[in-house]
């Protein structure tokens, strides 16, 4: 037999709305089933615990007040870093783009943040940031440069020299220029990064507070449970973290699709 | 500069992977229209770069006493505006805009994107935006092959609102087509880039 040339992504979207819930639904119960039958073969909610009992402490620790303090505050401490982070890569873009003095200055740190493993990271930011604040420096400091890259590359590659040459020639001020010529030809470009830059700032931001541990914060609550051995809580605060997580990604991702769309 | 001169070309050359030109010269006097022929790839656009700046000559001058109006060969709308807006960031009015639109044969199109038009319908419209440029007193209009693509149906209609817009103007224009040269009773010039030509 011929094998098929059309990839299972195109297979995938080719499916109609039902047929895709039902595979998500299918896939979503095989890893349920696989998930408890090793809990059931470990035997110890210690090391592994059931699927039913991570959704009922979900369940119980999403009944009180501090659960939704947590989640929100710690939310809003990655969006403050990634909004911040967000624009400061996208100003560090264009200074490098247009400035060469800027180009030299900032290009090595930038390349440097970027290598640097991120609890190195958190571990030295915590010696000069105060510990409310690490989880938003984090996320900021991680979505810098991962924005950065996006934008310059667009800047470099993704703006159109015809449609340059067309501005200068029919009186284009440089305001003009950059607002209806260049900030639109490195918008999807600058969306697409934003969107990535969100993930890991998310994780980061996360990955910080477990290790400075602030009032009100889902790593300080992962970093109890674990310490008391509250394995299930720890696997809900994980729940909570990927969901949260999907959750803004998703509606960024289709405030993406619309700015596309309204972009042209 | 004679006042009536609006460009005058001096021994310009031009280099690019080898000369492209050499030693041409030109002088254009207001209202004068000219069309320049030469095979392809002789250098024909590569002048017109040249007199609106967009390159720079490597050797000889161009004095101008007058405002570009360049129509590049290529459409270079902006995809992410409604022809509209492509029409109102060079000046026009909202209403304007529309109204040269419907010269061109593109009335109700105003609130399309360039990607929703066939090619010619997307020349007309960079047509309109070039009428739409504001208007100066000494106009030097250049059309890099200005009607490709367009139907017979509403070529006429362009070239009429292009005609009334730059009536005054000194016209030079690149086309394969001597009877549009014809058309605007521009006169027909072999262009020799390059002494051997």
């Amino acid at each position: 037999m011929m094998p098929s040339t059309t990839s299972v992504e195109q297979r995938k979207n080719t499916r109609s709305p039902l047929r895709r819930l039902a595979w998500g639904l299918g896939v979503f119960v095989f890893w349920l089933t696989l998930w408890q039958l090793l809990s059931m073969l470990v035997g110890q909610e210690l090391l592994l615990p059931p699927p039913l009992l991570v959704a009922k402490t979900w369940l119980m620790l999403a009944g009180t007040a501090a659960f939704w303090q947590a989640a929100g505050l710690s939310l809003l401490r990655v969006l403050a870093g990634f909004a911040a982070g967000t624009i400061i890569g996208a100003l560090c873009a264009f200074g490098t783009h247009y400035s060469q003095i800027l180009y030299a200055l900032l290009t090595p740190i930038l390349r440097m943040i970027r290598a640097v493993p991120v609890a190195s990271f958190i571990i030295l930011a915590l010696v000069w940031v105060r510990t409310e604040a690490l989880p938003s420096f984090i996320s900021a400091a991680m979505a810098i440069p991962m924005v950065w890259q996006s934008v310059s590359g667009a800047l470099e590659s993704g703006v159109s020299r015809e449609l340059l040459e067309m501005a200068a020639v029919y009186g284009f001020t440089k305001k003009k220029t950059f607002l209806a010529v260049v900030l639109p030809s490195i918008w999807p470009t600058f969306l697409s990064g934003a969107v990535s830059a969100l993930g890991f700032a998310w994780k980061s931001g996360i990955a910080a507070e477990v290790i400075c541990q602030p009032k009100l914060s889902i790593g300080r609550q992962l970093q109890s449970a674990k310490v008391y051995l509250e394995t299930p809580q720890v696997f809900a605060w994980t729940a909570t973290v990927c969901l949260l997580s999907m959750g803004i990604e998703w509606l960024l991702a289709r405030a993406v699709k619309k700015g596309g769309r309204n972009g042209r | 500069m004679d006042d009536n001169i609006i460009m005058k070309i001096n021994a310009l050359s031009f280099a690019y992977d080898g000369p492209l030109i050499e030693g041409f010269s030109l002088t254009l006097h207001e209202g004068e229209r000219v069309c320049l022929s030469a095979a392809s790839g002789k250098g024909k656009t590569t002048l017109l770069r040249l007199i609106a700046g967009l390159e720079r000559p490597s050797g000889g001058g161009i004095a101008l006493c007058g405002s570009v109006r360049y129509l590049f060969q290529e459409d270079r709308l902006l995809p992410w505006f409604t022809l509209e807006k492509n029409l109102t960031l060079v000046g026009a009015a909202p209403e304007q805009a529309r109204e040269v639109l419907a010269d061109v044969g593109l009335e109700g199109w105003a609130g399309a994107y360039p990607d929703e038009l066939s090619g010619g319908m997307k020349r007309r419209a960079a047509i309109a935006r070039l009428i739409c440029l504001p208007r100066v007193e000494r106009e030097l209009l250049l059309l890099d092959e200005p009607f490709n693509g367009i139907d017979a149906a509403t070529l006429d209609l362009v070239q009429e609102a292009l005609e009334r817009r730059f009536s005054g103007a000194a016209w030079l224009m690149v086309t394969h087509k001597k009877e549009e040269a014809a058309r605007f009773g521009a006169r027909v010039m072999d262009a020799k880039f390059l002494p051997g030509d």
